[in-house]
């Protein structure tokens, strides 16, 4: 991998950190070789589980339909359980949790925040897509449109958003398993993208759809298990358990740190009651505002989630499908309010800090608390649970991933661009097989040559890219007349390369000079400034605290003493090492001193930009077919008359 | 009705119910959580109100949304005669 590219993994913070730190928990709590066994043991149920499934799935699978959207033989209620199980991925599992126990309330808006999304994905875009479409982003375009040109731009536009979200999840995939199983990192990537191919490949969309379903039914039993636990001692009172959580001294502190000089003046009770009410996190609201955007518009546009309502058979099952979908996701995060909560009272928000400050680590520490702590085999077989859950929760993701990524390369690249839709059956079968297999070697690849770098923000930008790509795109060849094929590629590829180029001169880069000052500062010290007093370097307060503990005679003192000058020297070897990481290195990978925007997330620019785009290209363009086939979409799209349905084969 | 007629009616009455329901989506989510504080002087289930709206209130509001959105939609597939077999 090249160096920019290098650094443009290396940018940002999230799931990687959250995966990541799950490793240096799982070393810090003292796993022994007695809990590696038992989460071996654990692993070994899932994965032998999953491979069964794939085994009896294979069998059926020999149609391009079966292979793509499982026959159309899915129900409602299973399609609902395997939605769940698409979208629930590992950050919503660990970060949610982790952000309640940290910041109550505003922890909340990132849960409803995402289902949220399901509305617009409900009532704007799935019911007429499955209507139109057939196995891809690609097919719903393609209805109007240009076949040739907007199957080009759909794939080519898949692929990104898939590759993104893959690379993060391969990567919190193998520090996962790395440290829990206690194999090395490039053969847990291995692990992890072996199994999921094996599932997509032999399996197709039948397989993957099951795979998902077993790991939704993982995720909410393991959460209830949990809940059980926490709740039990306020006698599964809603009104005790929440005054127990304002009256908590851990909560309280947590609240008095996070509002710093404001909360002066405020009582204990008052604190708790903080916790309750919204501002503890979301401080810069532009910000916020763009990263909701990108995650409510970017979830209708993701393609391994559109790909979903292909695999039932009639509108009504869909319809039912997302109503268990949503059903299952909101009572999951019901669920998390207790998970979270109970992490912030039993657990307290410095011990999750101290080991991730995204509060990640939040679920699988009050798994082994209320297991009964580190030393316990109850609380080694929770924690080895709740991982092996983590990880079904990566594998289940990832094949749902690369089977989009495969059915755009062979369905609309291969089938539909190449051969102008002329394959047999089995040629088309063969090509979506092959098709997976180059995306989960290529992921596998990129998963390992990732090792060591901060990919979290990929799912940032992976979302991002959905909503100014995607979503544009397809809502306005759904409802819009004039809409054509001039713009549907104009704004998908512009909506796609602003949200990336927009990351690119964002903070989410690594600014050389700006890390060199940071390393600067902690080892030299502040001056003076805007009243604010000077604060010592490092290596100052080093030798200060050197001189003190010469002359301490007290063991407590000295006890204390040594402990500082460990920490002050931790500090000054992180400085250093950062120093001599960015020598001689001024600017970021496009050439920028310093970041040329404030703004962290995308969506705000782009997604705007997306459906400008398509405006424009639409209005300089002119296509007749597109305006010809409105009428007939106009009915296909609201009836479903026509759609690919159980009679297609 | 001619098919035509009853297609037109089809898609008035999908966008009506579509409009209503983003509208009820929109109180739910961005009202509330704006007023979450003051909501928070009123209590429901021993939860102060804001609070309970973010956590469970909000999206109880969503599901039955999608459940509503389903019931209607299978009834007028089924009154126009455009109901999947």
């Amino acid at each position: 991998m090249t160096g920019p590219m290098k650094k443009l993994l290396s940018a940002g913070l999230g799931l990687g950190t959250a995966l990541a730190s799950f490793g240096a928990f799982a070393a810090e709590a003292g796993v022994g070789d007695s809990h590696r066994t038992m989460t071996f043991l654990v692993f070994a149920a899932i994965i032998g589980v999953t491979l069964y499934i794939t085994y009896w799935a294979a069998k059926q699978t020999h149609s391009t339909s079966e292979f793509y959207a499982a026959g159309r033989s899915v129900s409602g209620v299973q399609n609902g359980w395997a939605i769940a199980g698409d979208y629930l991925s590992a950050a919503s599992f660990l970060g949610i949790a982790g952000l309640i126990s940290l910041y109550g309330y505003d922890g909340f808006m990132y849960s409803v925040g995402f289902l949220v999304a399901y509305i617009t994905v409900l009532l704007v875009i799935a019911e007429p897509c499955r209507n139109i479409g057939k196995y891809t982003l690609g097919d719903i375009l393609a209805f109007r449109n240009n076949p040739k040109a907007s199957k080009t731009v759909a794939a080519l536009s898949t692929i990104t958003v898939s590759t993104f979200y893959l690379i993060a999840q391969m990567v919190g995939g193998g520090v996962l398993i790395k440290t829990l199983v206690g194999i090395d990192y490039e053969v847990s990537v291995a692990v992890v993208g072996v199994l999921m191919l094996s599932y997509v490949v032999f399996g197709g969309m039948k397989a993957t759809t099951w795979v998902q379903i077993v790991k939704a039914v993982l995720l909410v039993a393991a959460s209830i298990l949990l809940v059980m636990f926490v709740w039990a001692p306020y006698g599964f009172s809603l009104p005790s358990f929440l005054q127990g959580v304002v009256d908590d001294p851990k909560v309280q502190a947590q609240v008095a740190k996070v509002l710093g000089d404001s909360a002066a003046n405020m009582t204990p009770e008052q604190l708790g009651q903080r916790f309750l009410e919204p501002g503890l996190l979301l401080k810069d609201p532009l910000d916020q505002l763009s990263l909701g955007l990108a995650l409510v518009l970017g979830t209708a546009g993701l393609p391994h989630i559109l790909m979903r309502f292909f695999t039932v058979p009639t509108a009504q099952e869909a319809r039912k499908s997302v109503i268990w979908a949503m059903g299952i996701i909101g009572g999951f995060y019901v669920l998390t309010l207790f998970l979270g909560m109970g992490a912030a009272t039993l657990v307290g928000a410095g011990k999750i800090t101290a080991l991730d400050k995204g509060g990640n680590m939040a679920a699988p520490l009050l798994a082994q608390f209320v297991g009964g702590g580190p030393d316990s085999m109850l609380g080694n077989f929770f924690l080895a649970f709740v991982a092996a859950v983590a990880f079904a929760t990566i594998v289940a993701v990832v094949a749902g991933l690369v089977l989009a990524s495969a059915s755009a390369m062979a369905h609309d690249i291969y089938v539909g661009v190449i051969r102008g839709d002329h394959a047999t059956p089995e040629e088309q079968v063969r090509a979506a097989r092959v098709s997976s297999i180059i995306v989960g070697v290529v992921s596998i690849i990129l998963g390992i040559l990732s090792k060591g770098q901060n990919v979290a923000h990929l799912v940032g930008l992976a979302f991002a890219v959905a909503a100014s790509s995607n979503l544009p795109a397809v809502v306005l060849t759904l409802y819009w007349k004039r809409c054509n094929t001039g713009g549907v590629v104009a704004g998908m590829l512009v909506g796609a390369i602003t949200a990336i180029a927009v990351v690119m001169v964002s903070p989410n880069m690594t600014y050389p000079l700006a890390k060199i000052a940071d390393a600067n500062k902690v080892l030299n010290g502040e001056p003076a400034k805007d009243g604010k007093p000077a604060k010592p370097g490092a290596l100052e307060k080093l030798t200060g605290l050197q001189a003190k503990l010469a002359t301490a005679i007290e063991g407590a003192d000295k006890e204390k003493l040594t402990k500082d000058i460990a920490a002050t020297e931790k500090a000054i070897k992180g400085a250093q090492d950062e120093l001599k990481k960015f020598e001689g290195q001024t600017t970021s990978i496009v050439g920028l001193e310093k970041p040329l925007i404030k703004l962290k997330n995308p969506g705000i620019i782009s997604i705007p930009v997306g459906f400008l785009m398509v405006i424009i290209g639409s209005l300089l363009y002119r296509d007749k077919r597109a305006e010809e086939m409105w009428d007939e979409l106009y009915v296909r799209q609201n009836t479903g008359i026509h759609a690919e349905g159980a009679v297609a084969h | 009705m001619p098919k035509t007629r009853l297609l037109q009616t089809y898609w008035r009455k999908t966008l009506r119910i579509t409009a209503v329901l983003v509208a009820v989506w929109f109180v739910a989510t961005f009202v509330v959580v704006y007023y979450a504080a003051d909501l928070n002087r009123f209590s429901f289930l021993g939860f102060p109100l804001g609070f309970f709206m973010a956590a469970q209130g909000s999206l109880l509001i969503y599901v039955a949304l999608v459940w509503f959105y389903a019931r209607y939609m299978n009834r007028l597939d089924k009154e126009c005669g455009v109901a999947e077999e």
